[in-house]
């Protein structure tokens, strides 16, 4: 018998806030954390605007109460967010071998490394920083600093990691294999993927404006989010709180292009039919949509050809948070289920800020205004990526 | 667990792992600190149009995809599951020295498009127009591991799934100046430092075996930071005794010895006691240090068990095994990540 997937504790560390109830507020009140760059050192801090915490680094390792400042950005934002999560939940012994800890990063250790390359460029001596470079280094770190021992893993699916992180731990818990998990994802702004998706030319100078004919692109943010997953078994004998249960989650490839989604959705369609199957409901069953809904012309496209496709005309009430934190890559996908989590336990539909016109191929209207009296029973969540790595997931009030 | 067949292999590396029938005939030696992956070797299975794009974890990763494929005679994939320590090195490094030198002004997409983690597994799903379940792990020594176990987990649901999973890692210039300067490549006759390693290997796995099936994948475990000595023969003796094969029923023990004192000494201390009659077989001496290293160990325990023949020259002590049945493999990266993957016939 497939064990059930109950989430007993969220936390969250964004542009809106340091902790999940700091989130709500600014999420009930309509205020956006996206804003001019003032604490990375960047020559673009007046080209564009994003979703950043204005901590230093220093400032960050003193509110997760460790005392090494050395600790990368990625993984002091990480921190925080898994503690609070695990203090949430009451998750006392985080280190028997029925837990594990699955995070997820894209930025990593280079918020570090592009502070110091240039020196090493000139001199080939300090390379230190390559022992914090990689996706792994924050993991450890973090699971140092709660205590967890066993089943560490680390994903990378570029801005859908933290979602297959959700995933991976569901499977998990279901098949049987672990009780317990730690699981969700952090990324720290970067000069590394502000120029990158400048690059790109898919920043938005302004503020961004999700599923809006008009849009112009992404605002970058940064944060971390993490939720806890016990298996029923496990919930049953501690009685704790349910806040909500992950249902369904599918994962699906656009195979389309390396950085660009497919006009058709198809990778999109195919991760939101999978989870909706392996939820067992009916796609009229889902009450709100936190879309993936980034800002570019490209993505809030196809992923809404994607949502028609699934939901014909009837699209359910849908946001893109992102209007709010910023595209926080691989952190977006927990910091939306943590959102997703928030819009059941506190019966809301979560506004999508900047929005006036809809794009005319698809005439969808995302909600302007926050419906804080919604009995929100299913939630899907939605995150796509480079290399069109698609997930979904479906949140279910208990 | 369900049982989890390799059907099909394909692997570059220093070695000539990219021939079907080379199994340690003849062996190349690393140039000063490094095993570099031959690229002569698999330069005509890729089309060099696509190739060119392609920076080498790529190539090398999307050559040994396709080699195992056709070594399994499977077309069509359920599921693409990659592990990488480092990731796409090469582009990222690229695309920051040209943020770096040019003050952050007309930095060109391409290396960044291109510097995910996630692009092997990506780059394979798009040469195959293949939409179902994509992966990439990407923890230091538990990437490969992460991508075997989240395979086993797949046919544990569906035995009829057809999985392609693999390691892949690239060293570049930059990267050893990086290694060099933090004094982690082994200066001549120093018992510290290690020598780095490249390549990737790929594995058609099934929970049905088919008529080229290798051996089966019995069990797969991560541990982190063990203490010490004793803290991982307990975890080793309650894994060997979880799937039934007692010291004695196993054939031989690939060891992941790469060569640094400190490193090693945890395995060294249970091959002179835990393992001391067990065949010992070492293999990074052949392939360097990577963190999708027990990719390459992967390769050598299928071969070995398909084969029933043992290279001399991989064997690290006196005790010879009559027959290859059960072969552990018992890695360590940096200390730090310890890992077991116990390979059977099948």
């Amino acid at each position: 018998m497939p064990q059930k997937v109950f989430v007993t504790g969220i936390g969250v560390i964004s542009s809106i806030g340091n902790n999940c109830s700091q989130n709500l507020q600014s999420l009930v009140n309509s205020v956006t954390g996206i804003g001019d760059i003032e604490i990375l050192e960047t020559v673009h801090r007046k080209n564009f605007k994003a979703g950043e915490l204005k901590y230093s680094n220093h400032q960050l390792a003193e509110s997760a109460g460790c005392d090494k400042s050395e600790f990368t950005r990625t993984t002091l934002l990480g921190m925080i967010a898994a503690k609070e999560a695990a203090e949430h939940s009451r998750l006392k012994d985080l280190s028997d071998s029925r837990a594990g800890f699955i995070s997820s990063t894209t930025v990593g250790g280079m918020c570090k490394t592009e502070l110091l390359y240039k020196d090493f460029l000139q001199s080939k001596t300090n390379g230190g920083f390559i022992e914090t470079h990689d996706c792994g280094d924050s993991t450890e770190c973090i699971a140092d600093f709660l205590g967890i021992k066993n089943n560490i893993t680390t994903i990378s699916t570029a801005c859908s990691s933290s979602a297959n992180a959700i995933l991976l731990g569901a499977r998990m818990i279901k098949n049987g294999m672990l009780s317990r998990m730690l699981v969700g994802g952090t990324d720290a702004l970067s000069k590394f993927t502000l120029n990158g998706f400048h690059s790109l030319q898919i920043l938005d100078a302004e503020w961004c404006k999700p599923f809006d004919e008009n849009r112009n692109g992404l605002n970058l943010g940064e944060g971390a989010a993490y939720l806890v997953l016990e298996s029923g078994e496990e919930v049953r004998r501690s009685q704790k709180k349910i806040l909500a249960e992950v249902i369904g989650y599918g994962n699906a490839n656009d195979a389309y292009h390396q950085s660009a989604s497919s006009p058709e959705g198809t990778g999109a369609y195919l991760a939101m039919k999978e989870a909706i199957q392996i939820a067992g409901i009916k796609s009229s069953q889902i009450d709100y949509i936190n879309a993936h809904g980034t800002g570019t012309a490209n993505n809030d496209l196809s992923e809404g050809v994607a949502l028609k496709k699934i939901f014909g005309e009837n699209v359910p009430p849908f946001s893109s948070t992102k209007s709010f934190t910023g595209h926080t890559l691989a952190a977006a996908g927990a910091i939306e289920a943590v959102f997703s989590i928030l819009a059941i336990t506190n019966g809301m539909v979560i506004p999508n800020l900047n929005f006036t016109k809809p794009i005319p191929e698809l005439n969808i209207f995302p909600e302007k205004n926050l419906n804080r009296s919604a009995d929100i029973k299913c939630v899907l969540s939605n995150s796509f990526g480079f290399g069109g790595n698609c997930t979904s997931l479906i949140f279910a009030k208990v | 667990m369900n049982e989890v067949y390799v059907n099909g292999l394909g692997c570059i590396s220093a070695q000539n792992t990219f021939d079907r029938n080379w199994f340690f005939a003849d062996v190349k030696k690393a140039e000063k600190n490094f095993f570099k992956a031959d690229e002569l070797s698999f330069k005509n299975s890729i089309p060099a149009n696509i190739g060119r794009r392609m920076s080498k974890i790529i190539r090398m990763g999307v050559a040994s995809a396709m080699s195992c494929m056709k070594d399994a005679g499977v077309e069509n994939i359920s599921a693409i599951v990659a592990g990488t320590g480092m990731g796409c090195f090469e582009d990222s490094e690229k695309f920051l020295r040209s943020m770096t030198e040019n003050e952050e002004k007309l930095v060109s997409p391409a290396t960044f498009i291109q510097s995910t983690h996630n692009t092997l597994a990506a780059q394979i799903a798009l040469l195959l127009k293949c939409h179902e379940y994509n992966f990439t792990y990407v923890h230091r020594g538990f990437s490969f591991e992460s991508a075997l176990q989240d395979a086993a987990l797949q046919i544990e649901d569906d035995k009829s799934k057809n999985i392609l999973v693999g390691g892949a890692d690239e060293i570049t210039p930059a990267y050893l100046d990086l290694l060099e300067s933090t004094g982690r490549l082994k200066k001549q006759n120093s018992s510290e430092g290690i020598i780095a390693g490249e390549g990737s290997a790929f594995f058609l796995l099934s929970g049905i075996k088919s008529a080229s099936c290798y051996a089966r994948v019995k069990a797969i475990k991560t541990i982190y930071k063990p203490r010490s000595p004793e803290e991982l023969q307990t975890a080793i003796y309650e894994f060997l005794s979880l799937n039934e094969v007692p010291i004695p029923g196993l054939s031989a023990v690939i060891v992941g010895l790469n060569g640094d004192a400190g490193e090693d000494s945890k395995i060294i201390s249970l091959n002179e006691t835990y393992f001391k009659n067990t065949m010992q077989l070492s293999f990074k001496n052949f392939f360097g240090e990577s963190p999708v290293t027990v990719s390459f160990a992967l390769w050598i325990a299928a071969k070995l068990i398909k084969k029933k023949q043992i290279p001399e020259i991989l064997c690290i002590n006196d005790v010879r095994s009559k027959e290859l049945k059960n072969v552990i493999i018992f890695n360590q990266y940096r200390d730090t990540n310890y890992s077991l993957v116990l390979v059977s016939e099948c």
